[in-house]
């Protein structure tokens, strides 16, 4: 990002937190937690705390910075260096992320950029760039409504696993629009504060349907067949029996009504038991929730803070009281509809609060300040006065 | 304290218990009572334990005389700590874990209901209804369970292979029993690190000189750390093979190959020549990373090795029959070697047993 650019970008947000700055969402234990924020020049600042609210905000709002975070971990002395910390106890998270998902549509929104020749192109990031074989692929992710469904449809499976196999209530379950690609779930105070990497990486596994076996639904490679529909689930099961026969109930929809317990015997007659185990295991990824593990499991990570702008899309991180209803492209808009000129190199088409921006060529445009910070920050375009 | 009314049959099952502590206190037992032949059964049978955890492995349950069976639980502590081996101390208290395991098998459902709940805190409750297609007996809370169960490596110990509903996990009695086998070990273990030896008679000193001259001898770890690359586990071949091949390790691939080759004696050097053949190698940023993993830089701090759950997690597991049941891959070679050891122990036990 050019120097006039990071300055246009960071008065913009000052400008912003000056008129909201009671939409920063104060994190509780504020003083145990770690902050850390990132400059418009890409400098990352870590291992911050604050006593109080106030502390916290003057701060963000003298810095204005590309974007703001904090600790899911409490510690003893959060401003020392990682290893001197002392690490108490931390938040339970999950991150979805779009970009994860490969949805179709992405080949119509996403753009690559080759950091060793230059090339650019609309469309899925390569392996390689087909120019100079190179593999340091700038890839830059737009947000449409269809992806960012993908990933509400997975907060959502999140959250019913949450629920009714955690025994965590819905109203401790805080969700975020995460201000560019995805949901934040945390959940403070519950049983598993205390949990180390191991148990998170054991809550990740299970919420994901990583490593499920098909023993559990009651045969092996050498079960007979009698009473066979007896060992299988039904779709009433709890836990992960249940999910696994709603999961083929619902694909064989339309299909004939018969029970989850007899199509699996089916499966399980029909083919080879490898076939049977694979079909198993597909079943259990598609049914999880695929989130972030790293996100889960590193328990001196920080994340961005609610209430704050993305540096790279000027969207809110906010809070989604419901999330079924929840508008990502208008819910978390921040900023108005002031015209603001600017040049843009090539950018996929993108909408906000309804209107669709794009497809751009390489020209000088004059777009609502929501749409140019938008490009501004994914580094599609720059400054022009 | 235990709520539920428990007999001297109970206390000799489970003389670990604070109920059993009590028992031998009020007896008041001095030198001079020990050194009395009429308590040569006491020592007979507190030998036997410890002889039994040298041997097999397993403390036998001999409760036919309650009372001897109390007090020679004691009396074996006593004689195992005198020895002074560290190793013995380990080894006697996993003998008299499993003891406990298999007693506990077959116990009644409130005494195991009281003594989770008493001894180690964990809220067992008991499910009449039947769940799943195979009974499961008692439910405990998540958390009681992963704290404990991720500390097993095998795959159905895994909380999604397990019967989860509201916050609670199912399972059948000789799951919930093999659970908490550790921390009856660790408590055992305790007791023995704790124990102050008063001046003993000499007919323990005698004993404690000949459970010494038998104990067998730790393994030693210095054999078990040359690993050549034939020997490296699979996950660690994967991901020098997609170096070799010039493909795109991914960031979690690039973490297991540092530390594991890191934590095996190779150098940053060797690391880095690795690296150089990566398309997108920058030799700067690849030495930072790997002094950082290497304890050389920052926090000083030595990176271990991704355990093989962690690897399942981040999908970089490549698991093959020769992993078995390794927890980390920086078992992969030396869990075959202490097999082969073990395998050599048994052939030395046996030539114990036959003199």
């Amino acid at each position: 990002m050019d120097k006039k650019t990071a300055t246009i970008l960071k008065k913009k947000f000052k400008e912003y937190y000056y008129k909201h700055v009671e939409q920063i969402e104060v994190p509780s234990r504020i003083s145990e937690r770690e902050f850390g924020y990132m400059t418009f020049d890409h400098i990352m600042i870590r291992h911050i705390s604050f006593q109080n609210s106030g502390d916290m905000q003057a701060r963000i709002l003298k810095e204005s910075p590309n974007s703001v975070y904090y600790s899911t971990s409490f510690y003893e002395k959060p401003s020392l260096p990682m290893h001197e910390k002392g690490w108490k106890s931390g938040d339970l998270v999950f991150d979805i992320d779009a970009d994860t998902l490969s949805s179709p549509c992405r080949q119509d929104h996403d753009k690559w950029i080759c950091r060793i020749c230059g090339r650019q192109k609309l469309g899925l990031k390569p392996n390689k760039c087909p120019s100079c074989k190179g593999t340091r692929i700038h890839e830059v992710n737009i947000a449409c409504d269809i992806c960012l469904d993908a990933a509400k449809n997975e907060a959502l499976k999140l959250q019913d696993i949450l629920i009714d196999d955690f025994g965590i209530q819905k109203t401790k379950i805080d969700i975020y629009f995460s201000g560019s690609m995805g949901y934040h779930l945390s959940i403070a105070n519950s049983d598993f504060a205390e949990a180390n990497q191991a148990v998170r990486s054991d809550i990740v596994d299970y919420v994901s349907g990583q490593a499920f076996i098909p023993e559990n639904l009651g045969v092996t490679r050498k079960s007979s067949y009698e009473h066979m529909t007896d060992r299988f689930p039904s779709e009433k099961e709890m836990g992960w029996r249940g999910r696994i026969a709603r999961y083929f109930k619902a694909q064989h929809n339309g299909k004939g009504a018969k029970d989850a317990t007899v199509i699996l015997t089916n499966l399980y007659r029909k083919g080879t038991y490898k076939k049977f185990q694979l079909a198993i295991e597909d079943a259990a990824k598609k049914s999880g929730a695929t989130v972030d593990p790293s996100v889960t499991t590193d328990i001196h990570r920080i994340l961005r803070l609610p209430g704050t702008l993305h540096g790279k899309t000027g969207l809110l991180k906010k809070r989604c009281r419901n999330l079924e209803s929840f508008s990502p492209l208008d819910d978390a808009v921040a900023f108005g509809q002031d015209p603001m000129k600017i040049q843009v190199d090539n950018s996929p088409k993108f909408s906000l609060m309804g209107e669709q921006f794009g497809p751009f060529k390489s020209e000088i445009i004059e777009l609502p300040t929501m749409a140019a910070i938008y490009l501004l920050g994914q580094g599609m375009a720059t400054v022009e006065e | 304290m235990i709520s539920i009314e428990l007999g001297e049959k109970d206390l000799a099952k489970y003389p670990f218990l604070d109920e059993a502590g009590e028992y031998v206190k009020a007896r008041d037992l001095s030198l001079v009572d020990m050194s009395q032949p009429d308590f040569n059964r006491v020592i007979g049978r507190a030998k036997k334990r410890v002889l039994q955890a040298i041997r097999s492995r397993e403390v036998s349950v001999e409760i036919g005389t309650p009372e001897i069976e109390i007090l020679s639980f004691p009396i074996a502590l006593m004689l195992v700590k005198a020895t002074n081996l560290e190793h013995l101390i380990s080894r006697y208290s996993h003998a008299e874990a499993i003891r406990v395991e298999n007693l506990l098998k077959d116990e009644r459902e409130d005494l195991i209901v009281e003594m989770f709940r008493n001894i180690l805190k964990i809220n067992v409750i008991l499910v009449t209804s039947k769940i799943g297609f195979s009974k499961l007996n008692y439910k405990i809370p998540i958390m009681d369970y992963l704290r404990r169960a991720t500390y097993f490596h095998e795959i159905e110990w895994k909380l999604i292979n397990r019967m989860v509903d509201e916050g609670y996990v199912y399972l059948k009695s000789s799951e919930l029993i093999r659970l908490i086998r550790q921390e009856i070990e660790n408590k055992i273990r305790d007791k023995l690190k704790e124990m102050v030896i008063p001046k003993l008679p000499n007919n323990f000193i005698k004993t404690i000189q000949e459970l010494s001259s038998i104990s067998p001898p730790p393994p030693k770890l210095s054999d078990m750390m040359k690993i050549t690359p034939d020997k490296y586990p699979p996950c660690v071949t994967t991901a020098l093979d997609m170096l070799k091949k010039g493909e795109n390790l991914p960031h979690y691939g690039r973490f297991l190959l540092t530390t594991y080759l890191v934590n095996i004696g190779g150098s940053v050097e060797e690391i880095m020549s690795l690296y150089s053949r990566s398309p997108d190698f920058n030799e700067r940023i690849t030495k930072y990373q790997v002094e950082h993993i290497a304890g050389l830089r920052g926090g000083r701090v030595k990176y271990t090795c991704p355990s093989c759950r962690t690897l399942v997690t981040h999908s970089f597991c490549f698991k093959t029959k020769e992993c078995n049941e390794i927890r980390n891959p920086l078992q992969f070679g030396r869990k075959t070697n202490l097999r082969s050891k073990r395998k050599g122990n048994k052939k030395w036990i046996k030539k114990q047993q036959q003199s």
